[in-house]
């Protein structure tokens, strides 16, 4: 199993870098007012390699006005090499035509995935008129389709993100099978996300432009009572959490899913190299 | 008028025959529609059956009418989610419908796009807001795989959405009004499921709009203790954007789309009139007129389901309008008086 860390700070990166990790993942995965400068970067990019580890730059939804900055960050990693890049937009593929050395893979929002619903049995049961059929296509992703994947791959996409639920692993095997690497993301599944950053609107933040970035620090746990159900909100995202076990972890060897993300942020406290190690050691036992 | 304005076409919901009929009357200048007849069983996450028109003899009156009148009908195949297990049925369901004479597709998926290209379907095929194109790059590369339009998706800026035209090689839609979506609709996995317990939680949000993104959530900050109690912290609300419809004209999109599908066929026709009425003061350069009526309508009765609120209280004081700064957060301000007095009172104002 390869480790990947994944950080949208460069004061995070070190941490990072100086992990037992396989590789590292600078970039931001959900909101481009967290896209990182040129030289920033740059930065990320220079230090990564330095410790050998491999370096993949991830990029979020973007609006008009950012994607020069994205255009920029393309032609710096094409111009130093073979890079790999994690895309959320299909306009940032639309630019990669420009750079086909580049190894694209596809983000967490590219990669539409039913069963991150939140909700319970009892609130889906009411959805399917069969409830083990529905229950079986609920579990699959957008990629289960052959000439889905093989639409990505005439436009060079080598692989795609998934998230950490269980009962969707066997439909993960089908993505590896028809030739697409898949990278799991470890405990935080994305439910709902927006460009209307609810973080920023409940603490008051009014410009998006000036915004203080409190998901750096704060992440907020969403208690709802009549649901029976809790989220977090780190940022522009809702998540639900989801804890790994041993036994997930060798399902996921024997289908093919050799990839692990883990982020850091404040809701999993990764944001340290010994709690990183643990649990890389720990996922790894 | 200083700056030229386009003027786009209205293109309105319907789930049924009647919806058509009275839509069309109202102005509309392109319908579209779900088709859900018994015999579909696929899932859905989204929407259910009584947004949808019921049978494809519904949908052969249905284009039947709609093309008597010179208007299109668009098929939506919205979702954003598409696997093998559903291409037998989801194929017949297409093939059925373009039987009865749509005249178009709405696609969510590009799974569901590379199916009908290998069906050789002979309609135009649009890009639904499940795709989130936000940039012009987005939807080049929707142009370049097939679609020849693109609705956007909701939370941008109107200078955005004139860049975005501006450098798009297809045409490009916009939602005028209705919806309550907070979250990216690509993005979200809130499922409008009608459980007992989404019943429950839904009876606690006060207020005309229920969706899963306007539920109350108890909020506190990670490790801390201290709880905030009944927060709709997602936000979700109606949207409206009459008194935006010149500056939105002037991005140059191709048509201005009203939210509804799932709402009553009154809701339908009156919403689509109120549009036509405005949107033909602006292609007649009555603008003082315009800006009157803008007053004028605030105050009078809008259908803004399923309650008796008006524009006034259902969307401008709480300056619920498209486009608007993006984090901007009414939930916290106060209710006016009277929008308090009618939640609180609804039973009696709906007993009147």
């Amino acid at each position: 199993m390869k480790f990947s860390v994944q950080t949208d700070n460069l004061k995070m990166l070190n941490e990072a870098t100086s992990s037992d990790c396989d590789k590292v993942r600078f970039g931001s995965e959900f909101c481009a007012w967290k896209l990182p400068s040129l030289k920033s970067l740059e930065k990320a990019y220079e230090q990564t390699l330095e410790t050998e580890k491999k370096f993949i730059y991830i990029t979020p939804r973007v609006p008009e006005k950012s994607l020069k900055v994205v255009e920029d960050h393309l032609k710096f990693l094409d111009g130093n090499g073979a890079n790999d890049v994690v895309i959320n937009d299909w306009g940032v593929l639309n630019i990669l035509e420009k750079h086909p050395n580049l190894r694209i893979q596809i983000g967490r929002q590219l990669v539409y995935m039913p069963a991150r619903c939140p909700w319970s049995q009892e609130e889906l049961s009411v959805a399917f008129s069969d409830l083990a059929q529905g229950q079986e296509i609920f579990n699959q992703t957008n990629l289960n389709y052959l000439p889905t994947i093989q639409f990505l791959q005439n436009y060079n996409i080598k692989g795609a993100d998934v998230d950490w639920i269980p009962e969707s692993f066997q439909n993960f095997n089908y993505i590896v099978r028809s030739g697409l690497q898949v990278s799991i993301y470890l405990n935080l599944i994305p439910v709902a996300i927006t460009r209307s950053c609810h973080t920023a609107r409940y603490l008051g933040e009014d410009d998006p432009e000036n915004c203080s970035r409190p998901c750096d620090t704060k992440a907020f746990k969403l208690k709802q009572k009549q649901m029976g159900i809790e989220l977090y909100l780190l940022g522009n995202v809702a998540y639900r959490m989801t804890q790994p076990s041993q036994t997930e972890i060798e399902t996921l060897n024997k289908i093919g899913v050799k990839d692990i993300v883990i982020s850091i942020n404040t809701i999993m406290k990764t944001g340290e190299r010994n709690k990183l190690n643990a649990l890389i050691q720990k996922l790894n036992a | 008028m200083s700056e030229k304005i386009h003027i786009p076409k209205l293109l309105a919901p319907i789930r049924s025959y009647e919806g058509v009929v009275r839509v069309i009357r109202a102005g509309a200048d392109e319908v579209y529609c779900d088709v859900f007849p018994e015999e579909r069983e696929h899932l859905w996450m989204h929407r259910g059956r009584n947004c949808a028109i019921d049978s494809y003899d519904e949908l052969d009156r249905v284009t039947k009418y709609a093309h008597s009148h010179d208007i299109p009908v668009i098929l939506t195949l919205n979702e954003p989610f598409f696997t093998e297990a559903m291409e037998e049925e989801m194929a017949n369901h297409v093939r059925q419908c373009l039987d009865k004479g749509i005249d178009a597709i709405l696609v969510g998926d590009l799974g569901v796009l590379s199916m009908l290209k290998s069906m050789q379907v002979n309609v135009p095929l649009y890009a639904s807001t499940y795709m989130v194109s936000m940039n012009h790059e987005a939807i080049n590369f929707l142009e370049k795989v097939g679609f020849s339009r693109a609705v956007i998706e909701r939370q941008l800026s109107t200078f955005e959405i004139k860049e975005i035209v501006e450098h798009s090689k297809i045409d490009v839609e916009v939602f005028v009004h209705g919806g309550g979506c907070s979250n990216l609709n690509g993005s979200c996995y809130l499922f409008h499921m009608m459980s007992p317990n989404m019943r429950r939680a839904w009876s606690a949000i006060d207020g005309f709009l229920k969706s899963p993104c306007k539920l109350l959530f108890d909020i506190s900050e990670v490790d801390e203790e201290n709880t905030v109690e009944d927060i709709p912290v997602m936000d979700a609300s109606l949207w409206c954007s009459l008194c935006k419809l010149p500056e939105l004209g002037k991005t140059g999109v191709m048509g201005f789309k009203i939210a509804g599908r799932c709402l009553s066929e009154e809701y339908q026709e009156n919403t689509t009139k109120i549009y036509r009425e405005f949107i033909d003061l602006i292609t007649q350069d009555r603008m003082l007129l315009f800006n009157d009526m803008i007053e004028l309508i605030k105050k009078e009765y809008f259908p803004l389901p399923p309650s008796l609120l008006n524009l006034q209280e259902g969307c401008c004081e709480e300056k619920r309008c498209y486009y608007s700064p993006l984090f901007y957060s009414p939930y916290k301000n106060p209710p006016s008086w009277s929008t308090w007095t009618k939640a609180q009172f609804k039973w009696a104002v709906l007993r009147e």
